[in-house]
């Protein structure tokens, strides 16, 4: 699925990219395991602040070595989350210079993705384009909730608890950091943007209306 | 999902891990709504529920749908696909697999119940019978696919209509001149359904790096500011080439 799409953005500079890299099943999908470790190493130059896959595990929870382990072939894919354009240009010039085959996707915002893909020289195979949502959208919870909620495409991350810890960091009981952590570990492939779920924190505990 | 009652404190931890808002308190006990539930296990998964009181049984058709389409470890066991996730490698892996490739046709990825509502089927073929005329095929790897009776028509099995599910994808291909014709259509049904619904569109790049979906989407105010767009790199080997 889209797990990385319509997350839903409120600032620039954003600070939310997310690298995916995925094996075409059944076209590309030799060792597959090393593939992810040799990814992984890539990753964790660029201070990823999220990194893992779905039956691998995060990496607030696991050093990269960890992850390296937990790879298997039964992953459908390796993620990594990254806070600034130096860095996802980085992580892309070297895994184009490394060139090992397996299709690479980045999330963000168009301007910003197009920029870092051009300074090294990459150019885009295709998009996926948000459109946005559509329907009642009275039903959705506030924006901010669902700045971080959205970045889990599982919805893993629900608004009763960003709500519940906004409460309990308003009455002194947890702290930000402590909060966007808690909301990390429900989101199972490793694309939550903890750094960011901290600074959203940070905004909806001084708006009284959220 | 269903809660003990002999060993529940009514503590209500698990109340904020449910997407779909099902747990609640009634008088001095907290149940769900299994109308409302979409069997996603959240609850019982991050809650750590203190006496252990929540449980769930084994699913039987059609509620088994729910867990299939919401749970990110819940198998498709009801459709030939068997497989784990909501959709398939679409974008994702498009550069070797050339599903969208060239600027004749682009994909879709309709997802009703997305983000963080949920949807009855009934809505999802409200959705599917709105686009129908400008459908040329649906993803047959799909699992929502799978659920229809007339992919034509946009059809559902009556029996699971009342279903809810925390999201399905509805996701096809069409003619790159319908594009305009077919967001209208997204803004007409948006009106008549009881959820919301997140569009997804999958393009190609011409020989020239252009890519026109993106000028036509444009023209309809879609800035790319307010979401992520994901961006294929053409790393993959082999490379689809138009
Ligand atoms: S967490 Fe467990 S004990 Fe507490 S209300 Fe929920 S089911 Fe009952
Ligand atoms: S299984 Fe999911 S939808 Fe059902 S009560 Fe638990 S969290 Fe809510």
């Amino acid at each position: 699925m889209s797990h990385t799409l319509h997350r839903i953005k409120d600032k620039q500079p954003d600070a939310d990219y997310v690298v995916l890299v995925m094996p075409a099943r059944g076209i590309n999908n030799d060792d597959v395991v090393g593939h992810y470790q040799k990814y992984i190493d890539i990753f964790k130059k660029y201070n990823p602040v999220n990194m893992g896959g779905m039956k691998i595990g995060l990496l607030l929870d696991n050093t990269p070595e960890e992850l390296k382990v937990n790879a298997c072939d039964d992953a459908p894919m390796v993620h990594a989350v990254f806070r600034t354009k130096e860095d996802l240009t980085g992580v892309l010039g070297e895994i184009k210079d490394k060139d090992y085959g397996f299709s690479v996707v980045v999330s963000g915002l168009l301007d910003d993705v197009r920029d870092c893909a051009e300074k090294v020289g990459l150019k885009p195979h295709s998009y996926n384009f948000s459109l946005g949502v559509y329907g009642a959208l009275d039903k959705l919870p506030p924006r901010p909730v669902l700045e971080i909620c959205t970045m889990c495409g599982h919805a893993m991350v629900t608004p009763g608890l960003v709500q519940k810890l906004a409460a309990d960091i308003r009455k002194g009981k947890t702290t930000t950091e402590k909060a966007a952590e808690k909301l990390t570990r429900p989101c199972m492939c490793g694309i939550f943007n903890t750094a960011k779920a901290k600074a959203v924190l940070e905004r909806i505990v001084e708006s009284p209306e959220v | 999902m269903k809660i003990e009652y002999e060993k529940c404190k009514a503590c209500g931890l698990c109340i904020p891990f449910c997407p779909v808002g099902a747990i609640g308190k009634e008088g001095d006990r907290v149940v769900i709504d299994q109308e409302e539930c979409v069997e996603c296990c959240l609850c019982l998964r991050n809650s750590k529920c203190p006496t252990e009181a929540l449980y769930q049984e084994a699913l039987q058709m059609p509620r088994s749908i729910r867990k299939a389409f919401s749970d990110p470890l819940g198998k498709h066991e009801n459709t030939d696909l068997g497989h784990l996730g909501r959709g398939t490698e679409e974008v994702k892996t498009n550069d070797v697999t050339g599903l969208v490739h060239g600027t004749e046709y682009i994909a879709m990825a309709v997802e009703p119940g997305r983000p963080l509502v949920g949807a009855r089927i009934s809505d999802v073929e409200k959705i599917a019978m709105a686009i129908a005329p400008y459908v040329v095929s649906y993803d047959q790897n799909n699992p929502t696919t799978k659920l229809m009776i007339d992919q034509k028509k946009g059809l559902f099995e009556p029996s699971i209509k009342n279903e809810k599910v925390l999201s399905c994808i509805l996701e096809f291909k069409l003619a790159a001149k319908d594009l305009n014709s077919v967001m209208k259509a997204f803004e007409e049904v948006g009106k008549e359904v009881d959820t919301v619904f997140s569009v997804g569109v999958i393009a190609a790049t011409d020989e020239q790096g252009n890519c026109p979906a993106e000028a036509v989407i444009r023209k309809r105010g879609i800035t790319f500011l307010e979401t992520s767009t994901k961006v294929n790199m053409g790393l993959g080997k082999p490379l689809f080439t138009a």
